[in-house]
């Protein structure tokens, strides 16, 4: 309760007054009266009460002693003074957590100084009774750290700005942040008190600052050169020409760019290349090596390691990148058949074009002589060549079977049933079957089969399958029980994209690049059972047919898969790897931004003080009527 | 401001009553009280057998001729009373309000009036103390009344009195030869009932006349009071008292009043004595014509 008027209080001097009043008033009144001789006769008649009367006096004089508090109070004009946070210190800090905060000078990182400003920051405001403190960690999703903690919770306040520094460059991303999303959740925080103020530390200069207190953690000694990226190109002569963007933030200089290329031409040797470049102005600088500055021409390479010789600089995990995806696997396929399909032909010569960026795809045709059944990765077996034992190192597939097949298939032909331009009918949804038309896709004649064990049916005849598959970890088989000449298959778009769908499911490409920024989605395809994913940072496998990960510390990541081998003790491992970088725009310690995102401060309609001189004025009324009340009953 | 009731419209209303004593006072010769003995009046009364001794002129010849017996007439007597008023005159009937002195002495001259307009003897016995001075002697007749009554509202109501010394002290009470009234609130320690006893004794016809005033009835007063008694001497006097008058406390005053106007009331009953009281906020043809009336005192 506060008082409006406290000299009202002065008031309080009629208690000493009705006190004085007590001590000094007559306790008698003389009555004359004829004689006294009744009253004293009426003291025998006078009954015996309980002895109230005193304690009627104390209530009496407690009661005009409250009724003269009650007056002052009311000169006073009290009031109880509204839970608003006018006169509180609030201060929301947002502590940027983006990768660039993690350049370090003087033994200590931008980040680090921000949480040592904003701890200091902290005591003072929890040092006054009535201080706030918001911390908001502004990293790939921001979230409070603390969320409006009092003077009270100094010490937690404390211990979690600690633990922050304790964390170190775990506690920042190596990516971008959502600063946007950070002033957000201040936002929501000035919903409560419009009044506080938002503290930003950070290394970003902001054009508009749209009404944030922005403390720049910047040191002007910091400077970071960056190796923003590096791409192979093949630009018309087969041979790779290698671009490295580079660039020099905060400092003019001339960097040595060292580029290690390892695994050149399909050969155990390795290739340094150097080139000088100055880079001024934080301006990107593109360096080329190509077969006419190099001593070689590389038209393959295993890896790709950029770096700079003799460069130390405030940011450190922009100095070096790995470029990989400069060899192709080899894909080898078998096509044997009694009778050379054409149709087989052009949609395997489809294939290696589609898929020339991540295979280098063999193809061999058996017509006449035994079929391989071993060291393929694709067998397709066609009308009478059928081998007499399965392959078990590669994907096998029958195409239009007239001959027994293996036993091992776990397919047992029945007869060839004609039929006369019966549509095919679509069975379980199936990667291979899908985005097939199969619009009036007419079948002349099929096989039957009498047993596929194991097998996922895809396509149907007459309710009868013609399209199975058996995919197992050990064991891959493609049933197509009828032939491309004995329908219309060939001369629509189904079979080219039956195909592709096959090999692109059987034998995906492990990522669909190898350049990745921290906070990008990296979607792993597995051709085996399962993927082991490791890098400096991580190490986890993974089961899924696909799965995507999203990298969150910058350097080497290597994806191992097992695939089918000559036996199945033997089992081959495929590897291949990825660079996840820090995006090109952390690099840039000196960034200069537009503006912050502006909230809007909603002036909140103040909660009005409670005016209690109405209560007061009620108690007085109520104890002027007890006081009255006790009077009267002073004659009893 | 002098209070007084005594104007000649008062005087003459009274003119039409007269007190009604009993009839076996003896009384002196010459009144107007009917007595219980014969007497000399012209009104017959009966006959008795002749004695020796009567007059032999009072005997009825006509009853002689039919019963050959002499028989004599008696007649009513009437008799001249003597009328005694003793009037409190202590400082509890006036000081404190002298509407009830001029209202006690009121009615003493009331009364005193219908005894000297029914050719009564009358005396104003004046208790002052212990005593009952008679200023005034024995009134006969209206002129010696009047002239009595003029003095006696100049009377002084002060100090303490004594009903029983004052009554049982007096020189002059007479016997029974008529009324003895007692004029007084009756707020005193003093054996009231000593004197009732000794006016009964002398065979008095006895009348106890109380005035309060309403004040004293019904106490309007409450609080802490320090209640200064009319007689007391000063503020230390033993008879003042200090209390604190609360409700129950007057209602306590009012049980104890009646009960001492019950014992009033009774004694005199069972003495053969009227008692009535009256209230100085009621007209005093009220109590003459009322209270008076009902206890048969006049006719």
């Amino acid at each position: 309760m506060s008082l409006l008027t406290p000299l009202g209080l002065l008031a309080l001097i009629g208690i000493f007054v009705l006190i004085l009043i007590y001590l000094l008033k007559p306790n008698y009144q003389q009555k004359v009266v004829s004689s006294t001789f009744v009253w004293k006769l009426s003291l025998k008649y006078k009954k015996k009460r309980l002895p109230i009367s005193r304690f009627r006096n104390i209530l009496l004089l407690i009661c005009q002693l409250l009724v003269i508090a009650a007056c002052a109070l009311l000169l006073t004009q009290p009031f109880i003074p509204s839970e608003s946070n006018e006169h509180k210190i609030e201060k929301i800090i947002i502590l940027d957590a983006s990768a660039s905060m993690l350049a370090e000078s003087g033994n200590a990182t931008r980040f680090e100084r921000a949480v040592a400003e904003a701890t200091e920051l902290s005591e003072e405001v929890l040092s006054s009774a009535d201080g706030i403190i918001t911390v908001i960690l502004a990293g790939e999703t921001p979230a409070y750290v603390l969320e409006r903690v009092g003077s009270t919770a100094a010490a937690d306040v404390e211990t979690a700005l600690g633990a922050l520094i304790e964390y170190g460059e775990s506690a920042c991303t190596y990516g971008t942040v959502d600063m946007d999303g950070a002033v957000d959740l201040a936002g929501n925080v000035l919903v409560q008190n419009p009044d506080a103020e938002i503290i930003l530390y950070t290394d970003t200069e902001y054009i508009d600052k749209a009404g944030i207190t922005v403390k720049k953690m910047t040191d002007a000694a910091d400077w970071n050169a960056a190796v923003l990226g590096c791409s192979a190109e093949v630009i018309d002569r087969n041979f790779y020409t290698f671009k490295i963007n580079v660039a020099s933030y905060g400092r003019d200089t001339e960097l040595k760019v060292v580029c290690e290329i390892s695994g050149v031409n399909a050969e155990e040797r390795t290739v340094s290349l150097e080139q000088n470049v100055y880079c001024n102005n934080d301006e990107t600088v593109t360096v080329i090596f190509d077969e006419f500055n190099s001593d070689i021409a590389v038209y393959s390479y295993d890896t790709v390691h950029v770096y700079f010789d003799n460069v130390i600089d405030s940011f450190e995990y922009d100095d070096e990148f790995w470029l990989y995806g400069g060899k192709k696997e080899k894909l080898r396929i078998q096509y044997a058949s009694s009778g050379i399909n054409p149709f087989f032909g052009a949609a395997f010569m489809a294939l290696r074009e589609n898929l020339r960026p991540t295979w280098d795809i063999e193809i061999k045709e058996v017509t006449n002589g035994k079929p391989e059944t071993s060291g393929f990765d694709f067998y397709m077996f066609e009308y009478d060549a059928i081998p007499s034992t399965m392959p078990t190192d590669g994907v096998v597939m029958f195409s239009s079977p007239q001959k027994a097949l293996p036993t091992a298939s776990g397919i047992v032909l029945k007869n060839i049933v004609p039929v006369k331009n019966a549509v095919i009918d679509r069975g379980n949804p199936h990667p291979f079957t899908e985005y097939l038309p199969l619009d009036n896709l007419g079948v002349n004649r099929y096989q039957s089969i009498t047993v596929a064990d194991g097998f996922e049916e895809l396509l149907y005849l007459e309710g009868n399958p013609v399209f199975l598959v058996k995919n197992e970890e050990a064991v891959k088989i493609i049933a197509m029980l009828f032939g491309v000449d004995m329908s219309w298959t060939a001369v629509f778009v189904d079979f080219p994209m039956l195909m592709g769908n096959i090999f692109e499911y059987l034998f995906p490409a492990t990522t669909d690049k190898y350049v990745y920024d921290i906070g990008e989605s990296v979607l792993l395809k597995a051709r085996g059972s399962s993927m082991t994913v490791s890098s400096d940072t991580l190490n986890e496998v993974y089961t899924e047919h696909m799965q995507s990960i999203k990298p969150t510390a910058p350097g080497s990541y290597n994806v191992r898969q097992p695939i089918m081998g000559n036996d199945a003790a033997n089992v081959k491992v495929m590897t291949s790897n990825f660079f996840v970088k820090v995006p090109a725009s952390e690099s840039n310690i000196r960034a200069v931004e537009e503006g912050l995102k502006r909230l809007d401060r909603k002036t909140k309609s103040k909660p009005a003080d409670i005016d209690i001189v109405l209560y007061f004025a009620i108690a007085l009324v109520t104890l002027l009527f007890a006081e009255r009340l006790l009077q009267s009953r002073d004659q009893f | 401001m002098k209070v007084s009731y005594l104007n000649d419209d008062f005087f003459s209303r009274l003119e039409t009553l007269a007190l009604n004593l009993r009839t076996d006072l003896s009384g002196f010769f010459g009144g107007k009280h009917l007595v219980r003995t014969y007497g000399q009046t012209v009104e017959f009364a009966d006959y008795r057998e002749y004695q020796l001794g009567d007059d032999i002129r009072r005997i009825d010849w006509n009853l002689y001729s039919r019963f050959e017996k002499f028989f004599i007439k008696l007649f009513t007597d009437e008799r001249q009373m003597h009328v005694r008023i003793f009037l409190d005159c202590s400082a509890s009937m006036g000081k404190a309000d002298p509407q009830k002195a001029a209202y006690a002495v009121s009615a003493a001259a009331a009364l005193g009036f219908l005894a000297v307009h029914n050719t009564d003897k009358l005396s104003f016995k004046l208790i002052k103390g212990n005593t009952a001075e008679d200023p005034f002697g024995t009134i006969v007749g209206k002129t010696s009344f009047f002239r009595a009554i003029g003095e006696l509202e100049n009377v002084q109501f002060a100090g303490e009195s004594d009903l029983a010394s004052a009554v049982t002290g007096c020189a002059d009470t007479g016997g029974n030869d008529g009324l003895t009234v007692i004029i007084s609130d009756f707020f005193t320690e003093s054996e009231w009932k000593k004197a009732v006893d000794y006016l009964t004794y002398k065979k008095r016809q006895v009348l106890l006349l109380q005035v309060m005033t309403p004040d004293e009835v019904e106490p309007m007063y409450y609080g802490r009071v320090n209640l200064i008694d009319s007689e007391s001497a000063d503020l230390a006097d033993p008879k003042n008292m200090k209390m604190r008058i609360t409700r129950a406390m007057q209602m306590a005053y009012r049980e104890a009043l009646d009960d001492m106007i019950g014992e009033l009331r009774t004694y005199c009953t069972s003495r053969g004595a009227e008692f009535i009281s009256v209230q100085t906020d009621k007209p005093i043809e009220k109590m003459l014509f009322g209270e008076l009336l009902k206890v048969g005192m006049i006719s």
